[in-house]
C-alpha cells in the first residue's frame, strides 16, 4: 500500500534536512508552481531557473514555515508568486513583457477559463470546480483578480493599466474574491 | 470598520493589492479584531493556492530536478564538512 505524506509532514521533514522529502515535495507541486511562474514571466528557461532557485529557498529557509500561518502549499505559493513578480520586475525585457500583457490582458478571462477546466491534470474533479468556481466571475471581475494575482499590480496600477476608475477596480476585486471565497466554503480543509 | 469590511480588506491584503494608507488601517483593523482576523487572514491565504491549482500544471525538465537535487547533496556536504553550532 502506498503510504502518502501530507505536506505539513514533508515539510517538518524537510526542516530536518531529509533531501527525500523535498524530492517528494518537488514531484507533488513543480508543475504547479512552473504553470504559476510561466504565467507570471512568460519565459520557459528563466521559470526552470527560478523554480529550482524557489525550492533550493524552501529547503534553505523551511524554519520560516509555521503551521499557524496555514497550510504549506499557501507558504510555497506566496514565496513563489513573490519571487516571480520580483524577476518580472527586474527583467530587462520588461517593457516588452507589457506589450505581451497588453496583449494576453485582453484575451485573459478566456485564457484562464481555459486553463482551469482541463480533464487531464491532476486531482481533476477540485481542479475542475476551482476553475468553475473562477469561470463564474464576469470577465471584469476575473481581469482585475489575475493582473492583481499573477502581475503583483495594486489596485491603483491596475486602474492605471486598464484605463478604469480606481473606484471601480476595488469593486470588482473585493467582490470577485468575495465570490471565490463563498465558492471554496464547501473544501475548507483542502488548502 | 466592521469585520465583514475587514475581510474584505483581508483578501486584497494577502493578494497584495492594497494601497500603503488602506494598508495601515487594515493593520489597525488587524490588531483590534486579534485573533477573529488571524483565523480569517488564514482562511484568506487559502485563495492564493486555490489560483496556483486553478492552473494546468507544466511539467519541468527532468534536469531541473536533477540539478536542484545536486544542490541540496552538496549543501548537506557542506555542513557536514564544517559542523557550526546550532
Amino acid at each position: 500500500m502506498e503510504n502518502v505524506c501530507s505536506d505539513e509532514e514533508l515539510m517538518g521533514r524537510i526542516q530536518e534536512q531529509d533531501p527525500e522529502a523535498l524530492s517528494e515535495l518537488y514531484d507533488r507541486y513543480s508543475g504547479v508552481l512552473k504553470a504559476m511562474i510561466m504565467r507570471i514571466i512568460h519565459n520557459d528557461a528563466e521559470a526552470d531557473d527560478l523554480l529550482q532557485e524557489i525550492y533550493m529557498e524552501l529547503w534553505k529557509h523551511a524554519r520560516n514555515y509555521s503551521p499557524e500561518k496555514g497550510k504549506p502549499l499557501g507558504w510555497i505559493v506566496t514565496l513563489t508568486r513573490r519571487r516571480s513578480i520580483d524577476r518580472l520586475r527586474k527583467r530587462q525585457s520588461y517593457m516588452r513583457a507589457e506589450e505581451r500583457l497588453q496583449q494576453q490582458t485582453e484575451q485573459q478571462p478566456e485564457a484562464w477559463i481555459h486553463n482551469t477546466v482541463d480533464a487531464d491534470i491532476e486531482s481533476a474533479d477540485l481542479r475542475q470546480m476551482l476553475g468553475r468556481i473562477i469561470a463564474l466571475l464576469p470577465p471584469a471581475q476575473q481581469q482585475a483578480i489575475d493582473l492583481a494575482f499573477f502581475k503583483g499590480m495594486s489596485q491603483r496600477e491596475i486602474a492605471a493599466f486598464t484605463q478604469i476608475p480606481l473606484g471601480t477596480i476595488k469593486t470588482r476585486l473585493e467582490l470577485g474574491l468575495k465570490k471565490i471565497a463563498d465558492g471554496l466554503k464547501g473544501f475548507k480543509d483542502e488548502f | 470598520m466592521n469585520f465583514e469590511e475587514f475581510e474584505n480588506m483581508a483578501r486584497m491584503a494577502v493578494l497584495g493589492a492594497l494601497e500603503p494608507d488602506e494598508l495601515r488601517v487594515f493593520e489597525e483593523a488587524r490588531a483590534f479584531f486579534g485573533e477573529r482576523a488571524e483565523d480569517c487572514l488564514r482562511e484568506c491565504r487559502k485563495l492564493n493556492s486555490v489560483f496556483a491549482l486553478s492552473l494546468r500544471p507544466q511539467r519541468p525538465p527532468d534536469e531541473t530536478k536533477a540539478r536542484l537535487m545536486a544542490l541540496v547533496e552538496a549543501s548537506l556536504r557542506r555542513k557536514e564538512a564544517s559542523p557550526g553550532p546550532e
